[in-house]
């Protein structure tokens, strides 16, 4: 499922923020972060933060995989310096 | 391998049913009574794909352990539709008894969960959530919904 038919689902009430979130970090590597990451809405940033904030490698996940250390660092990162590119253009 | 259904699921002498909708109704026809905040829909390839390597039918919105070692009810739903969302494989539109036995399954998880979240203020840890929900432990509510699913099956043929 592509991110744009994903936000889609959401927008159609079809996944939770938690389930778009963690389907989304278990779509990103190195390759794709960006792409994916900037085909989010503007809501979406807090909820991945928020996730990436309470994520440990051995968190309990239920009803979905949990993803990788991997994936969400390279997310953390990214919202990181898009933090700090919107903080410099304010 | 967890605990499953004991009752084998009769094939349609009319064929699948084509959508969740279709599936809905037959499931609310032979007794099962579906909340306003629990929305069903049909999981795509790749849900398929996971629910099919967890030996699942079904399963319910994610859910994580946050840094207090809780889940909370509340990430369960959509914050417009102030629904939860099911996943159903497609495969269970095949057969009536398989929409009724899993559907019945959800909801008796669902809605003793609810109660059990609600004496707790909404969160619970997440070592209970597994005990309640893991498809091992005998007599957990995993177990007793599937008691729950045969029983809506048997109702539905007639028998006792």
């Amino acid at each position: 499922m592509t991110i744009p038919e994903l936000v889609e689902r959401y927008e159609a009430g079809g996944i939770t923020p938690l389930g778009l979130v963690i389907t989304v970090f278990n779509q990103i590597n190195q390759e794709n972060v960006d792409e994916v990451m900037r085909q989010l809405p503007p809501w979406a940033y807090p909820e991945m933060q928020r996730f990436v904030d309470q994520y440990r490698p051995d968190m309990r996940v239920f009803n979905a995989r949990r993803p990788s250390p991997e994936a969400v660092a390279l997310g953390a990162d990214w919202l990181k310096r898009h933090h700090a590119e919107e903080s410099g253009r304010a | 391998m967890g605990f499953a259904p004991k009752e084998t699921w009769a094939a349609n002498p009319t064929g699948p049913r084509q959508s969740i909708d279709e599936a809905i109704q037959v499931a609310t026809q032979h007794g099962v009574q579906i909340p306003a905040d629990v929305r069903f829909r049909l999981a795509d390839a790749t849900e398929t794909a996971e629910l099919q390597a967890e030996s699942k039918l079904a399963r319910g919105s994610p859910l994580n352990e946050r840094l207090d070692g809780r889940v909370y009810w509340q990430d369960l739903f959509h914050p417009h539709t102030r629904q939860t969302i099911f996943i159903v494989r497609p495969d269970v539109l095949e057969r009536d008894e398989a929409i009724v036995a899993v559907f019945t399954h959800e909801l008796f998880e669902f809605e003793a969960l609810r109660q059990l979240f609600a004496d707790e203020g909404g969160s619970m840890f997440a070592a209970d959530f597994n005990d309640h929900t893991r498809s091992d432990l005998q007599n957990n509510l995993h177990y007793q919904a599937w008691d729950a699913a045969d029983a809506a099956v048997r109702r539905m043929r007639g028998q006792p």
